[in-house]
């Protein structure tokens, strides 16, 4: 027998973006909330890892350079209203992970205004989106991460305001009543089907990465099964959810009652394989990773061809640079330095310098934790005397590879770079006499994807036609494409883009159903 | 001594499995965090208390 649940709104997913949503829905006074989930556990992404976010202040003067920005950065194709309202909702994050969470924030990176957007991913500041506000890297319990602790507290504390959460029960399919939403099936653990009543409903399932086959068809990854094996190596380091739900449960719901369909792309995270490479599968974030952190630096890169392909400053905006690894010949990059550049490293380091969403550190060690991995059957990395055993090694086209050293070592000497327009100060030369020539084959892992439906500046998704249908909001990594613009590019999954949105859908449907029942 | 985790609020997030492998392993098929020892040998047992505060939502704990 079927159960049935009567909510004045129900919400697909528990990650920051349906939090976000049920948070608001609360706050507007919404009396029945259901939070449909189906993990066991409410996060989503954030229960992997995210520490950082980065939120514009409501100052006139921010907001504006923000939306500049985004608006400039979406092509103007993203919803120029969507993205100012994303920008005004970042705003609260302080108030919200703060204040009435009680987050503890370990550095703040404050911004001017009139610098937004012009820091390209590498330096201290921001991989995981664009550059459009301050920074806030925030201190979790114990070794843990500091948002999968946040959505914890407002769990409870939603839970606290009458919301209702139902674990392991995810919803699958979206039912309409005319042209209106009025309702959705989900099921519980044991098959019992669920009849979801409710005036609104809003979707917020994350991205497909727990899907590999939809990943393919969808084209979101390469297809080609000479890459089968990359994947299956690939998948040793990331995907970053070992054990995840998003399985596009909430794109197929949404297509099948005539949802607007848009291009989803990796947010990736270029790594380098296990063995030997992180502590474990869960934790990307625990510092002392010395390969993570050269990784994450950007210096030379070349293709199996021995060719640079990419402007090395954009290692730390990792979904630019998986993509880009993702188009070379094998999907592999492989970083080259020196021995004279490990030094630097060992000896000089800037205090504000934060990679990726750590807070940067010192390099010590390297060698010894490379010597472990190789030691452990990792064939991805290796150091040498000569640049001809590393190309030898790792299968690069050796001709080619000395001369675009030679050509690369040359704009390190003369301060530029006529191919690639690296800036000045990340040129280091990459030279036998150093003592030392190492390398690192690196893979583009997927941790989440972004995109797949469409919203408009209400965050009412949107059907072929580009019309909202009726009493059906989305939020999250799926709709961030409608305002970054489509495809969705460089941006990368965030909690900047995933829970205003989520508040947003949160606000709105609260309107909706006071408005209309 | 006895590890234990709180199902209704571990995230699920594995730090316990990656961090102590000799104490925790990830179950995939029922999305949760098994406890490996039934009964927890002393040897092991500083390890467990740091496990408990490694914890990223303090849900792990040493019971009697
Ligand atoms: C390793 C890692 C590090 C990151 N670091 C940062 C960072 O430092 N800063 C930052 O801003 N961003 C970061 N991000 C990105 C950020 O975490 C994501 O963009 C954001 O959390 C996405 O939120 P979401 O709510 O859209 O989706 P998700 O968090 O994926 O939530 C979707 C939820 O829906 C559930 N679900 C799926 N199917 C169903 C169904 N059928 N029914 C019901 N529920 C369902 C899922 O189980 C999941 O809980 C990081 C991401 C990862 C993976
Ligand atoms: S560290 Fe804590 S929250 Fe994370 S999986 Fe282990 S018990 Fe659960």
């Amino acid at each position: 027998m079927g159960k049935t649940v009567k909510v004045d709104v129900a919400v697909m997913g528990s990650g920051v973006a349906g939090m976000g949503a049920a948070y608001k829905l609360v706050q507007a006074g919404v009396k029945d909330i259901a939070v449909f989930e189906k993990y066991p556990a409410q996060g989503g992404a954030v229960s992997n890892c995210p520490m950082m976010f980065c939120s514009t202040p409501d100052t006139p003067e921010a907001q504006k350079a923000a939306y500049e920005v985004l608006a400039r950065f979406s092509n103007y194709d993203g919803n120029m209203n969507l993205i100012s309202k994303v920008v005004k909702y970042s705003s609260e994050f302080p108030r919200i992970f703060l204040e009435e969470l009680g987050i503890k924030c370990m550095i703040k990176v404050d911004r001017d205004p009139a610098d937004y957007g012009n820091k390209r991913a590498y330096t201290q500041g921001h991989a995981n989106g664009i550059d459009v506000g301050d920074y806030y890297f925030l201190e979790g319990r114990g070794k843990g991460h500091a948002m999968a602790l946040a959505l914890l507290r407002m769990r409870i504390n939603l839970e606290k305001a009458g919301v209702q959460f139902f674990f392991q029960t995810p919803i699958k399919k979206i039912v309409k009543t005319g042209d209106k939403v009025t309702g959705a099936i989900a099921y519980e653990k044991d098959g019992t089907e669920i009849d979801i009543q409710c005036k609104a409903l809003i979707v917020a399932s994350g991205g497909i990465t727990g899907n590999m086959e939809m990943m393919k068809e969808e084209g979101v990854i390469n297809v080609d099964p000479k890459f089968e094996e990359v994947f299956e190596e690939g998948k040793q380091v990331l995907i970053t959810f070992p054990d995840s739900c998003q399985d596009g449960d909430g794109q197929k719901a949404v297509w099948e009652i005539g949802g607007k369909k848009t291009a989803m792309v990796i947010s990736a995270d270029p790594e380098v394989p296990n063995p030997g490479v992180r502590i474990g599968p869960n934790t990307p974030w625990l510092n002392g990773n010395q390969i993570k952190v050269v990784t994450e630096m950007p210096w030379m890169r070349v293709n199996e061809q021995g060719k640079r392909f990419i402007n090395e400053e954009m290692s730390n905006q990792h979904t630019a640079m998986s993509r880009a690894y993702c188009k070379q010949s094998n999907m592999h990059g492989y970083q080259i330095f020196d021995e004279d550049t490990v030094k630097r490293m060992e000896e000089e380091f800037d205090e504000n310098y934060v990679y990726f969403i750590f807070k940067g550190a010192k390099l010590s060690g390297l060698r010894e934790q490379m010597d472990a991995s190789i030691a452990k059957g990792n064939k991805h990395m290796c150091h040498f005397d000569t640049i001809h055993e590393v190309a030898e090694y790792m299968g690069i086209n050796e001709a080619n590879l000395k001369e675009t050293i030679a050509k690369y070592n040359k704009a390190a000497e003369e301060g530029y770079d006529p191919d690639f327009h690296t800036d000045a100060k990340y040129l280091h030369p990459i030279r036998e006499e150093s003592g030392h020539i190492y390398c690192f084959r690196i893979f583009a892992g997927a941790y989440d994807t972004m995109g797949g439906l469409a919203i408009d500046e209400n965050a009412n998704l949107l059907d072929i036609n580009n019309q909202p249908i009726e009493g059906l909001y989305g939020a999250g990594d799926m709709v961030t494409g409608s305002f970054y613009g489509e495809p969705t590019s460089n941006a990368g999954g965030t909690v900047y883009g995933a829970m205003t949105t989520g508040l947003l859908a949160g606000d709105s449907a609260a309107a909706y159903v006071r408005e209309n029942f | 001594m006895k590890l234990e985790i709180n199902n209704k609020y571990c995230i699920r997030c594995g730090l316990c499995e990656d961090l102590y492998p000799d104490l925790f392993k990830r179950n995939f098929e029922e999305h949760c965090i098994d406890v490996l020892h039934e009964e927890l040998p002393a040897e092991l047992e500083e390890r467990a208390k740091q496990a408990v505060a490694d914890c990223a939502v303090a849900m792990i704990r040493l019971v009697k």
